[in-house]
């Protein structure tokens, strides 16, 4: 963390000015709701912003923005009071504070001190706007209600906690973002229609019929309501526009060329990135995007006036069948500024084709969103389920073992009433025999109907159980489809680039995949795309004097094939030159001349795989983009897969992905550490041995055993994980389980091994942060926690104790036994303040801990054992004088010394500070020279006791 | 049912059990009765979790408790296992964090005087603002309501550790229950032991 010279601490700053700067803007949206009776809550927060602000802008130097933040605090003190109320129109004068200080928060260090300057008057006029809403207040009775508030009320924003929406006025367009989920479900809608668009655009290219236009139109059209629910202005422009002109395509009355597909295809990537924007970029949306805007939408009417003069296109895509181009009222000329008829979807006439509309995503399966907590939960619950059927089998042998005595039981009662048979009986013996005999029956029978009973209920159980568990499974896999959309354009794109013909293909798009592993094939795939479009195909000419189709074939197909998902990226270009490899191999010493000479040709290729290998004569701005394919190998390689290529010269090229079809469920091999179970990958395995003890060979403090006449260096998993251990038992025979990464490989001695299982991956709890060693955590059958070996990690451990790193450890509690550093508890709601507090305390020699509000404090205080306590007067949940008033109550904490530090220096605040139990009452201003630390020094002496 | 006596009470003649005068000094009694009404009719109280960690009897507020479950084995986390974390425990399929509340606390290990033949250990999980943690404990009463104004302060005399997590103690079955902090326990699980 380097501090500038001019603006120290400007990094805290920016962090203080976004979170401070969100509460205000939804402070001010929050009065807007309720102008006349604003809530006490809603004040008392949006003044504590202000107040925050203003001294963490003083403590870096940004005097305009303390002296706005001042005037701001003060405005909303009174109106706390009751002194002041705001109209309408206030509010913007308001934002537009607010938004002078959010920006501040946006300037690196370097931009400061011209932003400083450039705003200077502008932080003076809103000085005097804001002044002079407390002159006109306090003259005026409140204010006028406006016919602009309903309006604006009528967007809900029902939860607690929204997310900052604000408001941003423009000449031309407006954004009033509707509250946060209508938002993410524009979201959902944008990213399946401009899905539809951007690869229906591609298609268009090939075959301009006008069936391929009514979906693009109807996407836009549909994009275009759904811009409208959410307010989204500028795409409700932009959405019509584009489908005036499909429209015109789909009549006929306008032809799209190459270049007017460029422009839709730009104009959906406009969309595509404003749909991802966050809602405070999009809030700014019309200022940073307007020109563009603007842009597109003259373009568009230019292609639209260029190809169908006059002619206007119905705004009314419903027409399945292209019609006579009939003049419609709505003129396009104005269409994007102009009121929109109809424009949401859901509500429109139902007497016109809508069942088309509503299956506008083409998709046979629909798509709900689940969050990932959810399913991890789901996933739980599922497996817990299947543990808890195994404990059904050992029940039915219990009631079989029932059944058993009880046969016992009756064969005994026959037995013993025969032989009383043989003798005379009295009547009434005999009929308590008989009944006996009875009894023992129906016991039997009653048992035997009971297992029965039983029996299909735990098979249907056990069976539903399963079911239920692999659904639960299957329901992480998405279809290989998701993850191609943005293929076709990319290549079209790059063909139009390098003026290359490239027909695309993609197959296999039903194929189900993990979404992980789908996420972890993007990049590769990108980068194997580009090389097979920039390296493997050829120019048209090229093609044609070779003899092949001008258009050269690119395609890319996804399979399952022994229990993984093979990806295939085929293209019929030139082909890699085995000879050129080989020679290069032997020009870059990368292994013996004479080997090169005798690799196969897989053996060569695979060289392609290694970091810096390029046989590219040239890296050009299409392929040079810094993935390698060495890059991809190895991305390959972490999901548990890899990457091979296949070529022959002059017929093209194919390069084979291999990866696990899911990483939620590995084989692995289970074995015991310490006593506890953990697991090894079996992908990483190479094999597993008993090794005699004497076979063991140390040379200095490292072991080594021979396998296959290579040393393999050994390492107790105990010490690699860094557990304590167990004495290790005297055995003649060690457990070892042979690793491999990449070329090494290492024996990892275990104490025994338990088997192989399939199990679910478990993320690890976040809060423990990544665990050397460790990737993940499941459940053994039983339901007994396990943990799984992160073997790259774990190796590397191992590494450093083969090297002798393993003595560092026990060096941590180095010194500090002596002298007992005094600690300190710094108390405060602003960053920048904790901040500033905590390094003056450091530099002075303290040991500091810090708690963000009194609530924070309170809970720190009685745990740290500190001897003294630093806070501030003003913070949310407790503030400081009821926690010094905490403290003083406090058998054991009474006599820890205390100092407030606060901005207010009235001496009634000082007074109300000392009589709450604090020893000392400092203002900010303390930090400029030594009043803070001396008075620390006063109080507790010097840093060490 | 005979007549004779009130029958001006009821226009039709009959007379039912609720018409009956009513004894002497009946209405007085209610009358003062509802007049005092006595300052402890309105008593607050709170729902506790009551069990036991070695020796001592503590209490959580019902609360933070979010489930109770059977003993299960907890997996130590290497690197990361303390005192008092102590490693990862399977709690309905999910795994949790398991913590030590005896080492949190400062207890020692022993067993309660009148431990019973049938004593089972539990986890009990507690959760606050989406962290939950698990601890082991070797007993659990249930749940028990306490007078919030029969709260007494933690004597000093016992483990400081203990001292500084209880809010105050309860007189329960001739014991005492010392109400645990759930917001210090949370804080101190993510602040000093994660």
């Amino acid at each position: 963390m380097s501090a500038g010279d001019s603006f120290p601490m400007l990094d805290l700053y920016q962090q203080e000015a976004e979170t401070h700067g969100a509460a205000l803007n939804d402070g001010v949206l929050e009065l807007e709701k309720n102008l006349e009776a604003p809530s006490k809550d809603t004040l008392d927060a949006l003044m504590r912003a202000a107040h925050s602000l203003k001294g963490a802008a003083r403590i870096v130097g940004l005097k305009i923005v303390g002296d706005v933040a001042h005037v701001l605090e003060d405005v909303f003190v009174k109106a706390g009071q009751g002194k002041l109320a705001f109209a309408v129109d206030n509010l913007d004068e308001l934002l537009r504070a607010v938004d002078l200080m959010v920006a501040s928060g946006k300037q690196d260090e370097a931009a400061m001190g011209d932003w400083l300057k450039a705003n200077e008057h502008l932080a003076e006029d809103i000085i005097v706007d804001l002044k002079a809403i407390e002159d006109r207040s306090a003259k005026k009775t409140p204010p006028v209600e406006s016919p602009e508030v309903p309006e604006k009320s009528s967007v809900p924003s029902t939860s607690a906690v929204s997310s900052p929406t604000s408001e941003i006025k423009n000449q031309k367009s407006e954004i009033n973002l509707a509250d946060a989920s209508m938002l993410d479900l524009f979201r959902t809608e944008a990213e399946t229609q401009l899905g539809t668009l951007s690869g229906g655009l591609v298609e268009l290219e090939d075959d301009p019929s006008p069936e391929r236009v009514e979906p693009l139109m109807r996407a836009a059209h549909s994009l275009k309501g759904a811009a409208r629910i959410v307010g989204l202005g500028p795409a409700v422009d932009l959405a019509h526009a584009m489908e005036d002109v499909l429209v015109a395509a789909q009549n006929g009355q306008l032809e799209l060329t190459s270049d007017g597909i460029d422009l839709l295809l730009r104009a959906t990537d406009w969309l595509k990135a404003m749909s991802v924007a966050s809602e405070d970029e999009l809030t700014a949306w019309p200022q940073t995007h307007g020109d563009e805007l603007a842009n597109f939408l003259a373009d568009l009417k230019a292609l639209l006036a260029g190809e169908a003069p006059k002619a206007k296109p119905a705004p009314q895509p419903e027409q399945k069948s292209p019609e006579p181009p009939a003049p419609s009222p709505a003129p396009t000329a104005e269409s994007p500024s102009s009121p929109v008829p109809r424009p949401s979807p859901p509500v429109e006439k139902p007497a016109k084709k809508e069942t088309a509309k509503a299956s506008s995503g083409s998709r046979s399966d629909s798509v709900v969103r689940v969050s990932a907590e959810n399913l991890n939960r789901l996933m739980g619950l599922a497996a817990e389920t299947l543990v808890e059927t195994r404990r059904l089998e050992p029940f039915r042998e219990s009631l079989l073992k029932l059944k058993e005595t009880q046969a016992e039981l009756n064969h005994r009662i026959e037995v013993a009433g025969a032989s009383l048979e043989r003798q005379q009986l009295p009547p009434t013996v005999e009929a308590e025999l008989h009944q006996v005999r009875a009894s023992a029956r129906q016991g039997l029978e009653a048992i035997r109907r009971q297992i029965d009973f039983f029996d299909s209920f735990s098979r249907s159980h056990t069976l539903l159980s399963d079911r239920l568990y692999r659904e639960v499974l299957d329901s992480r896999m998405r279809p290989f489809g998701d993850g191609t959309v943005g293929y076709p354009r990319l290549v079209r794109d790059l063909a139009r680039s390098l003026e290359k013909k490239v027909k695309f293909e993609v197959e296999g798009k039903d194929t189900p995949v993990d979404r992980d592993i789908l996420e972890k094939l993007d990049a590769p795939l990108n980068h194997i795309l580009r090389n097979a479009c920039d390296h493997g195909l050829e120019t048209p000419a090229e093609r044609e004097a070779a003899g092949k189709d001008a258009n050269g074939h690119l395609s890319l197909s996804a399979r399952h094939s022994a229990g993984m998902l093979v990806v295939e990226v085929k293209d019929d270009g030139k082909g890699i030159d085995i000879e050129r490899v080989r020679a290069k191999v032997q020009e870059r010493g990368l292994c013996a001349a004479d080997m090169a000479e005798h690799m196969t040709e897989e053996e060569v290729l695979e060289f392609l795989f290694l970091p810096g290998f390029s046989t590219a004569g040239s890296v050009t701005e299409i392929s040079g983009r810094g993935v390698g394919l060495d890059v991809v190998q190895t991305m390959m390689q972490e999901i548990g897969g890899h990457v091979r290529v296949q070529t022959a010269l002059g017929q093209g090229s194919t390069f084979v992905i291999e990866v696990p079809i899911t990483r939620s469920v590995i084989r692995a091999l289970l074995v015991e550490i310490d006593g506890e179970p953990y697991a090894f990958p079996l992908n990483r395995i190479v094999r597993t041995l008993h090794l005699p003890q004497q076979d063991v060979r140390a040379v200095e403090n490292r072991q080594y055993f021979t396998l296959d006449s290579a040393n393999v260096g050994l390492v107790s998993a105990d010490a690699a994980l860094g557990l304590t251990g167990h004495a290790s038992s005297i055995s003649p025979e060690l457990t070892v389980v042979v690793v491999n990464d990449r070329s090494n490989l290492y024996g990892v001695e275990v104490d025994k091994l338990l088997g192989e299982a399939s199990l679910v991956v478990r993320p690890l709890d976040l809060r423990l942060g990544k665990v050397p060693g460790i990737s993940a955590a499941a459940l053994t059958e039983e339901g007994a926690p396990l943990l799984i070996v992160d073997v790259e990690d774990l190796v590397q451990a191992v590494d450093k104790l083969l090297s002798g790193g393993s003595l560092v450890r026990a060096e941590r509690r180095e010194g500090g036994e002596s002298k007992r550093q005094r600690r300190v508890l710094v108390v405060d709601d602003s960053l920048t303040v904790r901040e500033t507090e905590r390094q003056l305390l450091e530099n002075a020699g303290f040991a500091v801990e810090v708690a963000v509000d009194g609530a924070d404090g309170w809970n720190a205080v009685r745990l740290g054992d500190f001897d003294l306590v630093v806070s501030d007067v003003d913070m949310p949940r407790m503030n400081g004088f009821e926690f010094v008033a905490k403290i003083r109550a406090d058998k054991r904490l009474e006599r820890v010394p205390v100092v407030i530090v606060s901005y207010k220096d009235r001496e009634e605040d000082r007074m109300k500070g000392l009589e709450a139990g604090a020893d000392y009452y400092l203002t900010k201003s303390s930090f400029q020279d030594d009043t803070f630390i001396n008075a620390v020094e006063e109080l507790i002496g010097g840093a060490e006791s | 049912m005979p007549d004779e006596n009130h029958s001006e009470a009821k226009p039709n003649g009959r007379i039912r059990l609720l018409d009956r005068p009513a004894p002497e000094g009946y209405l007085r009694e209610w009358q003062d009765r509802l007049r005092d009404k006595p300052d402890d009719e309105v008593r607050d109280t709170v729902a506790l979790l009551v069990f036991r960690v070695a020796k001592e009897w503590l209490a959580l507020r019902v609360g933070s408790v979010a489930e109770i479950t059977a003993d299960a084995p907890v997996h130590r986390v290497p690197h990361r296992t303390n005192e008092v974390l102590r490693g990862i425990v399977n709690v309905r399929g999910e795994l949790q964090l398991a913590f030590s509340l005896r080492a949190m606390l400062g207890l020692r290990e022993g067993s309660a005087p009148q431990a019973s033949a049938r004593v089972y250990p539990r986890m009990i999980m507690i959760a606050s603002e989406g962290q939950r943690f698990v601890t082991r404990v070797d007993e659990v009463m249930g749940v028990s309501h306490f007078e919030t104004a029969l709260m007494e302060d933690a004597p000093v005399t016992v483990s400081k550790a203990l001292a500084t997590f209880t809010r105050g103690l309860y007189s329960w079955h001739d014991n005492k229950v010392a109400v645990l902090d759930d917001e210090l326990i949370f804080h101190s699980l993510l602040n000093q032991h994660l």
